[in-house]
């Protein structure tokens, strides 16, 4: 059976499929479900391989390609995250909130086990040019502050276009209230990286952390940011910068207001995590409710492709020394002249990625060769050159003023080629990289975390 | 109640003058445009009450004046401004348009009695070759001639290049920016006051102008109890689009309950279409603050086509303008934009039902139970909304905010939807067929 064959015809009300609905379609039987959109890529031909949430290939598709339906659900929730140097009172950890990726067509009666379950930040989402996205959220209530019956959104930041209904600001459409969801549809019209956000009580679940990485990829079997061949890469990270403001957490937990206008962060993060926790590979036991590393593995002479979004409240000032990075991108857009149809590419090479909020660049650099001999990485044996992605804020490199470096920093580790690592088959892989934490009782295995649901 | 409660009661009240102000506006554009033939596009908004309202030149005579402007929250801020010689007290100062080419003169008076009480002056951010000549008591001072109380000041310049420019104080700005003594100057290119710059791509159907500032009211109160004024405790509370905080900003220009911010900022559009709407729309952003913030138009990216009064071209004229969903814009920077809003998906031609059940309303929040939703998801449609949800929606429009992504800016003082943004609303141009 061809691909084409085996994808889902696209339906026009998906919120009466069932998940067993879309395998008959998909001439599946009982596939495996599984965290991840592992079920959806199963459902268009991947079945047996469909446990790793792997960036299909599109080669073989057909010449003019249909849209692909793609399904997706997160859960709002409220939860721990664990901050270097924090001290004991009044918690080692911090008190936060999230969206945590849950099965496509679980109801709300199902995702009781996700309560209290919060991941830092919110799943990376890379989704396909052209293709019909529905992106259910629900809303699952706070366990640490069930009195507060905080109702929540999702902004599709940058999405052009969209009815006002999707666009998640509650002022202007709707919010979604404990134990609701809503259907929330995109077709995205171009490539590039985005975020999402929660928009209700902006400053304040923002900075609670209900903040992810939303990219969209050119429909094309190839792994480029966009469709131009001149933004090819072999390997992607999401580099999520933000700041926590440990006040407004505490005085959350504490159930006391926060005056914003004081706004003055005192931890700054990279996918979620301070140095030198951004070294820690994906889903780190360590780590339970940060799953994402910030660490970035390559081989010499790979191309790399940096997302960098910034979803804090400062501007910042990101930088690789040693290796030039080329900017191919702002804000999804590729950087030509009228959008990518015009002549100019305005592409820049630069040694600082000077970024403000709600900002998004797309940054590409080749590995530099490697010098023996290197360091060896403990946790896979291979020798490795180092280098440091860090914020030239260099004051912000710091955990709340706890002694030794802190902070938005991480290291690009090239890999020696006579050991390389193998390919990149998921967005920010790490080499290891730990299983998720398995929920309980499930068979097939079911997980509290995915940090990354890619199509 | 306490005082928190209160003030959010305060909040709410406002917010509903604000709506009020913002359906006349919205109401006006869809009886004037919406409801004709929609064969051309509307040359102004300014008879409707928003957009930009120049104050033409070449020649001008403008005043210093201290007054009070308003907050949403209920407070009120002492400031000093620029006005017209015979105007009363504004905030900001007056927006000077003139055309490329002219030689312009700006006489700043400094009045003994309702003036400010020490030196001021106007600087003229990206022009060149700027005289100063002062009445017999003017002084030199450090970036400019100033006028102390009762004395004045004229400036003269030619507008060498088209474009969007701040003006403000020269004198101690650390100071009198801050408390309130900033403008915009527009210099419309030779082309045509229908054009952004020289070149037909900068063709809009309307204008805006996003004018940023932010307010300590501490540093207010200091000056205005005649105290120390400490630039180093400076900590904004408040945040400013042409002069009023978020929700104020969509009320109409001139508002009569903000007697002395008259410059709205509600942006009105219209989908593209290639025939009847084919224009974007002219947006000048300016920041008169000290910090830098990140604006975020939702809705649709806006292309950046020039920056501080420049057009961007490459060395050999190529076009080098952008798209963003974000821009930054610096201390004292100004950039001008252009926004349209495409139907793509589409939303209103009435062929294309939304490919989702949306919830029953009763079942989802509608936030301080009033909303600008129109009920339906399509563009010009209108559904029913619960019983007890207050309704803004007039034809099915949508709105979006645009705001500061530094999002601790997007509040007055301590309440969130405030401060730094405005609001763009998405018209149908004509009732979709299947509502």
């Amino acid at each position: 059976m061809s691909e084409e064959g085996n994808r889902v015809s696209k339906r026009p009300i998906p919120s009466t499929l069932t998940r067993a609905d879309l395998l008959k379609l998909g001439g599946l039987g009982a596939a495996g479900l599984l965290a991840g959109g592992a079920w959806a890529a199963a459902a268009r031909g991947g079945a047996s391989s469909g446990l790793s949430a792997a960036v299909p290939t599109r080669v073989g598709r057909a010449a003019a390609p249909a849209a692909a339906d793609r399904f997706l659900q997160v859960a709002a929730t409220d939860g721990y995250m664990a901050l270097p140097g924090r001290p004991a009172y009044p918690d080692p950890d911090v008190y936060v909130f999230g969206f945590v990726h849950v099965d496509a067509d679980a109801t709300v009666n199902e995702l009781d086990v996700f309560k209290g379950k919060v991941q830092q930040p919110a799943p990376i989402i890379g989704i396909v040019d052209e293709d019909d996205v529905y992106w259910t959220m629900t809303n699952i209530g706070l366990v640490v502050r069930p009195d507060l019956d905080d109702s929540h959104t999702i902004h599709f930041h940058g999405f052009p276009n969209a009815s006002a209904i999707f666009d998640g600001v509650p002022e202007v459409s709707i919010a979604v209230p404990v134990g609701r969801s809503f259907p929330y549809y995109y077709k995205p019209h171009r490539a590039g990286t985005f975020m999402y956000h929660c928009h209700f009580e902006d400053v304040e679940h923002i900075q609670m952390g209900m903040q992810g990485v939303v990219y969209v990829r050119p429909d094309s079997p190839y792994k480029w940011a966009y469709d131009d061949s001149a933004t090819a890469f072999d390997r992607q990270f999401a580099v999520h910068l933000t700041e926590v403001w440990t006040t407004p957490h505490d005085n959350l937990e504490a159930i006391q207001e926060t005056i914003w206008s004081d706004y003055e962060a005192n931890y700054w993060t990279i996918n979620g995590r301070c140095y030198p926790d951004t070294l820690k590979p994906n889903n780190d036991p360590s780590l339970p409710s940060q799953p994402l590393s910030a660490l970035i593995q390559v081989n010499a002479g790979d191309r790399v492709l940096l997302r960098f979004i910034n979803l804090g409240y400062e501007s910042q000032a990101m930088q690789l020394p040693g290796i030039a990075m080329t900017v191919v991108g702002e804000d999804a857009s590729r950087l030509r002249n009228s959008s990518g149809l015009g002549t100019v590419d305005l592409s820049y090479e630069t040694s600082t990625i000077y970024i403000g909020p709600g900002e998004a660049r797309d940054v590409l650099f080749t590995a530099p060769d490697f010098v023996s001999p290197g360091l060896t990485d403990p946790g896979n044996g291979k020798s490795y050159n180092r280098y440091w992605l860090r914020n030239r804020n260099v004051h912000r490199l710091t955990n709340d003023g706890y002694a030794g470096l802190g902070g938005q920093v991480t290291e690009v580790r090239v890999y020696n080629p006579s050991a390389p690592l193998g390919a990149q088959t998921h967005p920010n892989q790490t080499y290891p990289e730990f299983s998720p934490p398995q929920i309980p009782g499930t068979s097939p295995p079911a997980y509290y975390k995915n940090p990354w649901i890619v199509f | 109640m306490t005082a928190r409660a209160r003030k959010r009661m305060s909040t709410i009240r406002r917010r509903t003058w604000a709506l009020l102000g913002l359906l006349s506006l919205v109401a006006a554009f869809v009886v004037t445009f919406v409801a004709s033939s929609a064969s051309s596009a509307p040359s102004s908004h300014g008879t409707l009450g928003t957009g930009i309202e120049c104050t033409s030149g070449p020649s001008f005579s403008l005043k210093t004046s201290t007054g009070y402007i308003s907050q949403p929250d209920g407070n009120s801020v002492f400031m000093w401004g620029y006005t017209t010689s015979t105007g009363s007290f504004q905030m900001p100062g007056p927006v000077l348009c003139v055309n490329e080419g002219q030689t312009v003169s700006v006489t700043l008076t400094n009045p003994a009695v309702g003036g400010v009480p020490e030196p001021v002056s106007i600087v003229f951010p990206g022009q060149s070759g700027v005289a100063a000549t002062g009445s017999a008591g003017a002084v030199d001072g450090v970036f400019t001639k100033e006028a102390p109380p009762g004395e004045s000041v004229t400036y003269t310049f030619t507008a060498e290049e088209p474009g969007t420019y701040l003006y403000e104080s020269g004198t101690k700005p650390e100071k009198q920016v801050q408390m309130g003594l900033y403008g915009v100057l527009i210099v419309r290119p030779a082309l045509g006051a229908l054009y952004g710059y020289n070149d037909p791509q900068t063709r809009f159907s309307a204008e805006y102008l996003v004018l940023l500032n932010e307010v300590d009211p501490e540093l207010h109160h200091a000056v205005e109890l005649g105290q120390p004024y400490t630039i180093t405790t400076r900590l904004p509370r408040y945040w400013h689009v042409n002069g009023r905080s978020f929700p104020d900003i969509i009320a109409a220009n001139g508002a009569s309950w903000l007697p002395t911010q008259p410059y709205g900022a509600l942006v009105l559009a219209q989908p593209y279409d290639p025939f009847t709407n084919p224009l974007p729309i002219l947006v000048r952003y300016a920041n008169a603050g000290m910090d830098n913030h990140p604006f975020h138009p939702h809705g649709n990216d806006l292309r950046v086509i020039a920056r501080d009064g420049r057009l961007l071209r490459g060395p050999g004229g190529e076009d080098i303008s952008f798209m963003d969903f974000t821009r930054t814009i610096a201390s004292g920077q100004t950039y001008d934009l252009l926004f349209r809003w495409d139907d793509v998906d589409p939303w209103m031609t009435g062929g294309a039902p939304v490919p989702v059940t949306i919830p029953n309303l009763q079942n989802l929040v509608f936030k301080d139970d009033m909303t600008f939703y129109s009920g339906d998801p399509r563009l010009g449609c209108k559904g029913e909304l619960p019983v007890g949800v207050t309704a803004n929606n007039l034809v099915g429009e949508y709105y979006l905010p645009w705001h500061s992504h530094a999002v601790f800016e997007f509040t007055n003082f301590d309440e969130g939807f405030g401060g730094l943004a405005t609001v763009v609303a998405i018209l149908p141009s004509e009732t979709p067929e299947g509502c």
